[in-house]
């Protein structure tokens, strides 16, 4: 019954998220101003060719014409089915459309993230050794966390595409074009891992077992490894997962930022388009993904932390 | 390996004394105790001559070490001596230990540090020294200290202290947070380490369980020496007032009384109880009576559901089955209920005055009386009216839980449920709050249900007493479930 | 009040100044200049110029009036939502566990996903600003006051009240309510620099607002074409964003390693 329970529980959040979604998604369709159906033709042929009689057949063709219940009730029907659809625009199958970009924003994401680590704790260990050193982290974290994710990339592009032209700033081509995508999500990512580690190790070293473990003629160095890393290590973790999830979150406006395709990039242009079955397919993939990392933190923060191990 | 502190002081930034030009002694194999309530200094000794003293503490004096003046060391000097010539057994050792390793590993430590054993041979002699301490139920797959009770982990704490070649223990109240049954064990635990020929210097606050070695001892007041002499002879005839207040205050010292038993106030009747929201049973088919001038103690360890039989008597709580009877009235203010924390019925942004009209308002009376209700009862209380405006931070713990003794009867109540009323108080102050609630059962007429996990307070007051929970061994949630 | 604080409250006042005042004195935001084209800050144009000639100083106070005042509305729809949502949830049990379980399914979904669907769905304007950044930014305060009434309801004073024979009215207003309010000042000050953060990307995306209306995402977006020969088009906004959000903040955040996003 233990095991299942977390289980069950974790099912029905993730039932309800990828229910409120998917509504979230149709909600799109549905509450436009303008007629969706104008706007998807209007996308696919040129503005001036779109006559009431394509409107029309656009609109009959997406099953717009039907009530909303009805589109309701065929809506979630074909998400039971894992029928994602086909795109409004291209008319191609959904899962082909988003396959590439998909994988464009993974070469991205899996640079960023142990960068973003690494970067993290490294300048948190150096960082936390003193009070001061906490402080410190604490100011830049919250200078750097007080811009925007796009004026940091801006202010990277500004510093190494246009004074000193080492990388390219926008666009796709070859490792290059990753850089400084990868470069603008790990710094903004290091600086809280950086705090988190920072304040966790200056808070580990005040716990009384540090004393003891000196008492007893530990060598720092053991007292260290020993004791005070399993006191930092669950905070740091579970940080880490979070920074995953904020990097998912955070790479669709980088993508636009540096024109890079990938599966960001299309959800904004998709959704500017109302290419509603694309939109509901990437924003499921990418709540899914930030589901399963709050999900990693939670039971690696459970199983880490030594004071609730049994 | 003599200790000699001579004139040691140590003051704070402000410059007032903690500790007061303290002088004593310890041979070479021998014990002194230093015993005196919370606020005597008494910890802040140990940590002195262990030299890990917080940076806003300054020394003054001479701590002597076999000859050697350790006033005089650096920091990284001091910290040679750890283990080595010194070692501290703290306070609470539970949170001394690394919740990540198991509690073998952390003995084995001191073997493989100081005798350069090798891995096997370090958990071979570390396993031993467990062993003679009682703790066996280590290989049983109790491995990890949070697995473990109180009272193991302060005899892991000693069995590392076996470990270390230093020739000085000190050990900070070693019997603090512990129940007292656990006394005699934690006493022959230390004498392992006495066995030995080491000194040592004994801090503690209780009095039985400094009277269980054979030595010198200090009487702390405020930093300040009340007494000195040999352990027994200051005992058995202290000489000082303070000190003999001190000896008073302890439980099987004080005066016993008895009481004419009267109606039924209150009675459980078969119940079936759970802890909590869908917490385990912690009682099935108890039956429990209360009377007019009586006081039923219900003693047992920590988490063995003593709250929550007294809770279910007072309709806070329902019980699963069986039924909660209240013979003498019906009126929710009549059965008042005193906490562990005194400031627990107090909210903290509210004078003392306005949660005592709020008691007055909720049992019916008119706001306007305070005054005059308030009155006699603080003075039976010894409390000042001054202490009415200020707010519950601004109050001693003492003082607040008599005020909050005062809350209850401003209700006239039948039946007092207290729940383990002086546990966060001290000695003195614990003889005088439960004089005053002893005294209202004559007085008043009242009944109380008097929860403790002192058994030695609860037979000083009553000789009614249920024993809820087995003594368990293992700290774990199942509260009265496992047994050792 | 901390040194922190009060830089905080000094850069907020000054934010607040510039919303408030700046717009009428000084030019009109939407007047081209078009001889005057992306300058540097001069005695005319104290903070330079656009691309299209439009005084940048104007321009970052009206974007000031906007973005707090579209943060107010979002905050104050948000606060509607999470307070009877937190209170109940935490005075009535069963209630309190359906609050919980949709607090963890909204926080499931990356936040701007949400308030970015929201905002493009609705009408263009500031209503579909408000309405999406409210949206997301009512659970965190939910979850405070939900956990803070429970706390406080659970909680020995409580329960001593309620042994005297108190109403539970009294006991909610007097005891469990003060409880609640100063956390809850500093969840929300970190959910209104959230929300300039939210307005500020939105803007840069081009969400929601008509074209001239100065933002300073918006402002930051017109200015990427220029990056080699005007930086500043960039750069001042910024400032301006960073300026408000650090002031939130230094003055309402806890800034001791707080989960920042």
């Amino acid at each position: 019954m233990s095991i299942l329970s977390p289980i069950a529980t974790w099912l029905t959040r993730a039932a309800g998220v990828a229910f409120l979604v998917s509504l979230l998604s149709f909600f799109m369709m549905e509450a436009l101003p303008d007629d969706i159906a104008f706007q998807v033709a209007a996308a696919r042929y040129d503005v001036e060719r779109v006559s009431p009689e394509v409107t029309e057949s656009v609109r009959s063709e997406l099953g717009l014409h039907l009530s909303t219940v009805e589109r309701l009730r065929l809506w979630f029907g074909a998400l039971l089915n894992g029928e994602l659809g086909r795109s409004f625009i291209s008319k191609a199958r959904v899962v082909d459309t988003i396959g590439p970009p998909l994988l464009r924003t993974f070469a991205i994401v899996a640079l960023a993230w142990p960068a973003t680590i690494v970067l993290g704790v490294v300048a948190g260990i150096y960082l936390g050794r003193s009070a001061r050193g906490v402080a410190v982290a604490q100011g830049i974290a919250a200078v750097i966390s007080s811009i925007p994710t796009y004026v940091l990339g801006l202010g990277l592009v500004f510093l190494l595409a246009v004074q000193l032209r080492w990388l390219p700033s926008a666009g796709y081509g070859g490792l290059a074009y990753l850089a400084l995508p990868v470069l603008t999500l790990a710094l903004r990512g290091a600086v809280r891992i950086a705090l988190i580690t920072a304040a966790s190790i200056n808070a580990a070293y005040t716990h009384p077992s540090i004393a003891f473990a000196r008492m007893k003629g530990l060598r720092e160095h053991q007292v260290a490894l020993l004791h005070a890393a399993p006191l930092a290590a669950p905070a740091v973790v579970a940080c880490s997962f979070f920074s995953l999830a904020s990097l998912l979150e955070g790479v669709a406006v980088i993508e636009v930022l540096f024109a890079y395709p990938g599966m960001g990039k299309l959800l904004v242009d998709s959704v500017m388009a109302h290419d509603v079955p694309v939109v509901q397919a990437i924003a499921l993939t990418i709540t899914f993904m930030v589901l399963c990392c709050n999900t990693a933190a939670d039971l690696l923060a459970r199983h880490i932390d030594p004071s609730g191990r049994k | 390996m003599g200790l000699t502190l001579d004139t040691v002081t140590v003051s704070d930034r402000d410059g007032r004394p903690l500790v007061d030009r303290l002088t004593l002694d310890i041979p070479a194999g021998g014990i002194h105790v230093l015993v005196g309530e919370s606020g005597s200094g008494k910890s802040i000794v140990c940590s002195a001559i262990a030299g890990t003293l917080t940076d806003n503490l300054s020394l003054s004096g001479r701590i002597v070490l076999d000859g050697k003046d350790l006033t005089c060391l650096s920091v990284k000097e001091r910290r040679a001596l750890w283990a080595k010539q010194l070692f501290l057994i703290p306070q609470e050792p539970w949170t001394s230990l690394a919740q990540s390793r198991s509690a073998l590993t952390q003995v084995a430590d001191m073997p493989r540090l100081h005798q350069n054993l090798s891995r096997a041979s370090a958990l071979a002699t570390a396993r031993h020294r467990l062993h003679q301490l009682g703790l066996s139920v280590i290989d049983d797959g109790a491995k990890w200290p949070s697995q473990l009770s109180g009272g193991m982990c302060q005899r892991i704490a000693v069995a590392t202290a076996l470990g270390a070649p230093a020739r000085l223990i000190l050990v900070d109240e070693p019997t603090k947070g512990l129940d007292a049954q656990r006394r005699d064990e934690i006493a022959h635990a230390l004498r392992t380490l006495l066995d030995q020929g080491r000194s040592m210097l004994l801090v503690t606050h209780d009095l039985a369980f400094a009277d269980q070695f054979s030595g010198r001892i200090t009487v702390l007041r405020d930093g300040r020496i009340v007494e000195q002499g040999s352990i027994q002879d200051v005992l058995r005839a202290p000489c000082q007032p303070y000190t003999r207040l001190l000896v008073r205050a302890a439980p099987n010292n004080w005066p016993r009384r008895s009481w004419r038993k009267g109606n039924r106030v209150a009675a459980l009747e078969d119940v079936t109880v759970r802890g909590g929201h869908r917490g385990p049973v912690v009682a099935e088919g108890l039956s429990l009576a209360l009377h007019e001038r009586t006081v039923v103690g219900l003693v047992g360890p920590s988490g063995s559901g003593k709250t929550t039989i007294g809770n279910t008597l007072l309709k806070l709580q329902r019980p699963l089955r069986g039924r909660v009877d209240w013979a003498a009235s019906d009126d929710r203010s009549k059965f008042q209920k005193l906490y562990q924390n005194p400031d627990a019925a107090f909210a903290p942004w509210r004078t003392i005055a306005d949660t005592l009209s709020d008691a007055l308002a909720g049992s019916g009376k008119i706001k306007s009386s305070l005054e005059q209700e308030v009155r006699p009862l603080l003075r039976e209380v010894n409390l000042s009216r001054s202490l009415l405006q200020r707010k519950p931070t601004e109050v001693s713990g003492g003082e607040l839980q008599r005020l909050s003794l005062v809350r209850a009867m401003l209700c006239e109540p039948l039946l007092l449920f207290a729940d383990e009323p002086t546990s966060r108080l001290d000695q003195i102050t614990q003889m005088k709050v439960m004089s005053f609630i002893v005294r209202l059962v004559s007085e008043r007429s009242l009944s109380i249900l008097l929860v403790s996990h002192d058994l030695d307070l609860v037979r000083a007051v009553t000789n009614d007493i249920s024993q809820v929970g087995c003594a368990t061994e293992i700290r774990n949630d199942e509260a009265g479930r496992t047994a050792l | 009040m901390t040194r922190n604080q009060w830089i905080g409250a000094c850069l907020l006042i000054a934010i607040a100044f510039a919303a408030t005042v700046a717009p009428e004195l000084g030019s009109n935001p939407y007047d081209q200049d078009l001889v005057r084209v992306a300058e540097t800050p001069s005695l005319d144009y104290w903070l330079g110029t656009d691309h299209l000639g439009r005084d940048t100083a104007v321009r970052l106070a009206m974007g000031a009036r906007y973005s707090l005042g579209i943060a107010t509305a979002a905050m104050g729809l948000a606060l509607l939502i999470a307070t009877p949502l937190g209170v109940l949830g935490g005075t009535i049990r069963p209630l309190g566990v359906v609050v919980r379980w949709v607090i963890d399914v909204v926080q499931s979904i990356p936040g701007f996903l949400i308030t970015f669907l929201i905002a493009t769905s609705l009408a263009i304007g500031p209503v579909a600003i408000v309405v999406a950044i409210a949206l997301t930014a009512w659970v965190e305060p939910c979850r405070l006051i939900l956990l803070t009434t429970e706390a406080a309801v659970r909680g020995t004073y409580v329960e001593a009240a309620r042994l005297v024979g108190l109403p539970t009215k009294f006991v909610v207003g007097r005891l469990v309510l003060p409880t609640i309010l100063p956390a809850l000042a500093s969840v929300i000050g970190i959910a209104f620099a959230h929300a300039i953060l939210a307005i500020a990307t939105l803007g840069f995306l081009g969400i929601g607002l008509r074209p001239p209306t100065p933002e300073w995402g918006t402002m930051i977006a017109d200015g990427m074409p220029y990056i080699h020969e005007a930086p500043q088009m960039i750069l001042l906004p910024a400032l301006a964003i960073l300026a408000t959000v650090l002031g939130f903040l230094l003055l309402f955040g806890n800034t001791r390693g707080a989960r920042w996003d």
